[in-house]
């Protein structure tokens, strides 16, 4: 018997052999046998009969089937429209390209002249532009209970006064939503009537952080040299002391790891007494070079000390070892990797014929972030400089065909996308196919490696979850 | 008396409806919304809706205010309307739970003002379970009205099905599950249900107890039960609260006709047969109605939140479903939640679902 090229990929473990089933999303063991049989290094008809029944059993069951998507399409590109006129779920409004620091990696600190993304200026977001940008997100937002509104820089708190009025208007339009606010602030110009404010209209608040003062200050300092460390930190402790018990939902450190600075020293920012008492979230990634002219290179050391720091967070997640201090960005990846694991455990039933892979969000439905000048980019994180990401602006609204465009990202690379087995856990969105007037497959192909990696990964750690609750533990 | 209805939402018009077909309350002549439900209101035509709540104060005697537990971000809002309606002399009907704290202070000043403040959301009628611990029968029609998941409106069904019977002359006691239905002469599901102190077979047997005094009190030829909750788990990650509570309701009860309250589902009209044997197994009852409201569940949405999301869906999309559902399902009755005849339509078929049924002592 011969099966038709099975959708899979196969992966060992030091002691078992699996493959991943791409048309049920899930991961099953097999021997020896059938696993050199998949990776066609044997014939069906040696192998033993109970290994040919359990293919049989598997083909019966759903596995080893060879279907692919025949054609590349976000399940929502039809009720997009839909999406934009009632379900945006948040706004984001730049209330300021102005910014009191220059920091290392910032994209908008002069580090391309304007090419690749906009540079800091002094521009100040109007009442006005501020005013529609929120009567158009509560125009479009009718079918949500919530309504998230952020605000964001430059420096946000440079636009403070702004930041009050629109609360003012918001609290008053949005009456009968279940209303959050949150912003984005280097934490150098709180003050007690900030904090005060933050509190009353009960803020989230993601504080820019990203080690103890000697990383900090090396990457975030103002103009004249000067390191920041020292005011952010002491914003964010009056802030958490402020918000009491509320504190860890409310408030959040944004920790960006720059690959030149020591690992250890990073995370030692945690070995702070107040971080022990107080266990406030934080996220945490590369620092991004997509905007900046030269690239920031990962260095060995960097890659070797954080594979020691996942290898430590994997002996306390598996309770092997007790009593190991693991800093918070590693215990979020074991949250993120614990929910990948249990997903793993409720196979779907098969690919269907018309898909996209995983990445894109909707854009302008997840979040309209809207710039100084009231034009809209599906978020923060995109050039504003390029063309394919302006979604709409105020005075037209979306531009569904652009809108289309981001959220089909997938169908530049359609036949690639086709034949990947980690396409649905694809996480490459339209940020990285950006070639500022048009979308460019073959940068987006250059991405690929990564989230071919990263999934593998993701499937090798699964496996070792497992093996480790169930062979690991009976040994141990 | 004119009264004003704050927060006034869609899905309260059928509850509107009955107070006026059973005249339960004067005159509901205003109904105001908070500023950001007005969108979802859009072209509605029927009364005038406005969200200028000083204004439409002006202009009534009393204010009714409904049940908003769940939307809690609106509790401080309504505790100080509440307290302005007081100070202009303006009767309150209290459907929204209150703290122990506010509702004092507003109980004091409605006394200062000399104002009929009426607490709706307080106790439920004091009701004794008996030493015998045994379940009784009830000895009346019982009708369920349960909901698949927890987001889903069961009120259309509830008040139509309530003023029909009604005004058909049954004497009907409905229990829901707030306090708005009180507005109606209903009474609201025992919370002791919610409550973790009391073990789960009391919970059964008081709901059992506090079904049958109620219909010797009033000596009801129905009793309209709302499910509390959804009746089943969506995934794993998506409880719902497991359905427990409509479990343990259901072991109280005897259901006699049972209404299911849903979104628009991808199943067929046959399926509706599986999931009428999924609950006949389940709590001992088949479905015997459905009423399907216009939305259907956001799968990608309700897996990246962790809770069931849907996204609204046209009327005509909705009698679409309907129509397929009736050619392929005939033992099921089907209705749109908006449709004003679901009243008559399932009592209807209740009553000669139930007609000719040997009458067990």
């Amino acid at each position: 018997m011969k099966i038709n090229e099975p959708f899979i990929k196969t992966i060992r473990s030091p002691r078992n052999y699996y493959f991943y089933d791409v048309n049920r999303d899930t991961i099953v063991q097999i021997n020896r046998n059938i696993y050199d049989y998949l990776n066609k290094k044997n014939e069906f008809d040696v192998l033993p009969f109970e290994d040919q029944l359990y293919i049989n059993k598997l083909l019966a069951d759903g596995y080893l089937s060879s279907k692919h998507f025949t054609k590349i399409e976000h399940p929502n590109t039809k009720d997009l429209d839909y999406q934009l006129a009632n379900r945006c779920e948040q706004l984001i409004l730049q209330v300021t390209q102005s910014c009191n620091l220059v920091c290392y990696y910032c994209p908008y600190a002069n580090k391309s002249n304007g090419i690749l993304q906009r540079d800091h200026s002094n521009k100040m977001m109007s009442w006005e532009i501020a005013k529609s940008c929120i009567d158009f997100y509560a125009a479009h937002s009718s079918d949500n209970e919530d309504a998230n509104i952020g605000f964001y820089g430059g420096e946000p708190l440079i636009a403070f006064d702004l930041i009050k009025k629109c609360v003012e208007y918001i609290e008053d339009s949005f009456l009968g939503k279940d209303i959050h606010f949150g912003i984005t602030t280097n934490g150098t110009l709180v003050t007690d009537e900030i904090i005060a404010f933050f509190h009353e209209h009960n803020f989230n608040i993601t504080f820019s952080i990203d080690g103890p003062k000697s990383v900090h200050d090396v990457n975030r300092k103002s103009v004249d040299g000067s390191g920041s460390f020292d005011s952010a930190i002491n914003s964010m402790k009056r802030l958490v002391e402020k918000y009491g018990n509320q504190a860890k939902s409310k408030i959040s450190i944004n920790m960006v790891f720059n690959p030149v600075n020591d690992v250890d020293e990073v995370i030692s920012l945690f070995n702070d007494p107040f971080f022990m008492v107080n266990p406030i979230n934080v996220m945490s990634g590369l620092a991004e070079d997509d905007f900046l002219e030269k690239d920031i290179k990962i260095t060995e050391a960097y890659q070797a000390k954080m594979r020691y720091q996942y290898f430590l967070g994997f002996l306390d997640y598996l309770n092997i070892v007790d009593g190991l201090k693991i800093s918070p960005p590693i215990k979020s990846y074991f949250y993120s990797l614990e929910k990948a694991y249990l997903s793993y455990k409720n196979p779907s039933l098969e690919l269907p014929d018309v898909g996209a892979p995983g990445g894109p969000c909707i854009p302008g439905q997840r979040r309209i972030f809207s710039d100084v000048n009231g034009v809209f980019y599906p978020c923060e994180r995109v050039s504003e400089v390029s063309e394919v990401m302006k979604i709409g602006d105020i005075r037209q609204g979306f531009n569904l065909k652009k809108a289309k465009a981001i959220l089909n990202i997938g169908q530049i690379t359609s036949e690639e996308c086709i034949n990947c087995f980690a396409a649905i856990h694809c996480k490459l969105c339209a940020r990285v196919a950006d070639d500022f007037d048009r979308f460019s497959a073959k940068k987006k192909l250059q991405h690929c490696s990564e989230t071919y990696t990263s999934f593998i990964d993701e499937l090798k750690n699964c496996i070792l979850i497992k093996e480790s609750r169930t062979e690991y533990k009976k040994a141990r | 008396m004119r009264y004003m209805l704050y927060p006034f939402s869609i899905d309260l018009l059928p509850l509107i409806q009955s107070i006026e077909q059973l005249g339960t309350i004067d005159h509901i002549t205003k109904l105001v919304c908070p500023t950001s439900w007005m969108n979802k209101i859009g072209d509605f035509k029927g009364q005038q809706i406005t969200t200028a709540f000083d204004d439409a104060l002006q202009g009534v005697d009393g204010v009714i205010f409904s049940d908003c537990s769940k939307h809690s971000w609106l509790y401080m809002d309504i505790v100080k309307k509440i307290t302005s309606c007081v100070k202009a002399r303006k009767e309150v009907i209290c459907c929204t739970e209150i703290k122990t704290k506010d509702l004092k202070a507003i109980q004091t000043l409605s006394t200062e003002y000399k104002i009929n403040f009426k607490y709706l959301a307080g106790s439920e009628p004091d009701i004794k379970v008996s030493d015998s611990r045994h379940l009784s029968r009830e000895d009346c029609i019982v009708i369920g009205i349960g909901k698949l998941l927890y987001n889903v409106d069961n009120t259309s069904s509830f008040c139509r099905m309530y003023s029909h019977l009604t005004q058909k002359g049954y004497k009907v006691v409905g229990i829901g599950d707030n306090a708005n239905y009180k507005l109606i002469n209903c009474f609201r599901f025992p919370k002791l249900i919610f409550e973790s102190e009391c073990t789960e077979e009391n919970k059964v047997l008081y709901i059992n107890a506090y079904v049958n005094t109620l219909q010797r009190l009033y000596s009801a030829d129905i009793i309209l039960i709302h499910f509390p909750d959804g009746m089943l788990k969506y995934s794993d990650d998506c409880f719902e609260e497991f359905g427990i509570r409509s479990f343990i309701t259901s072991q109280a009860l005897n259901i006699d006709y049972f209404v299911l309250n849903m979104p628009i589902e991808e199943f067929s009209g046959e399926s509706f047969l599986e999931l009428s044997k999924t609950f006949k197994y389940r709590f001992d009852f088949e479905i015997d109605a459905v009423c399907l409201e216009s939305k259907v569940v956001d799968v990608a949405k309700s897996i990246e939140e962790e809770k069931v999301c849907y996204h609204f869906i046209s009327e005509k999309d909705v009698e679409e479903y309907i129509a397929m559902c009736k050619s392929e399902c005939t033992s099921v009755k089907f209705c749109s939640s908006k449709s004003i005849t679901i009243g008559e339509e399932f009592a209807d078929d209740c009553i000669s679902k139930l007609s000719g049924n040997v009458e067990e002592f």
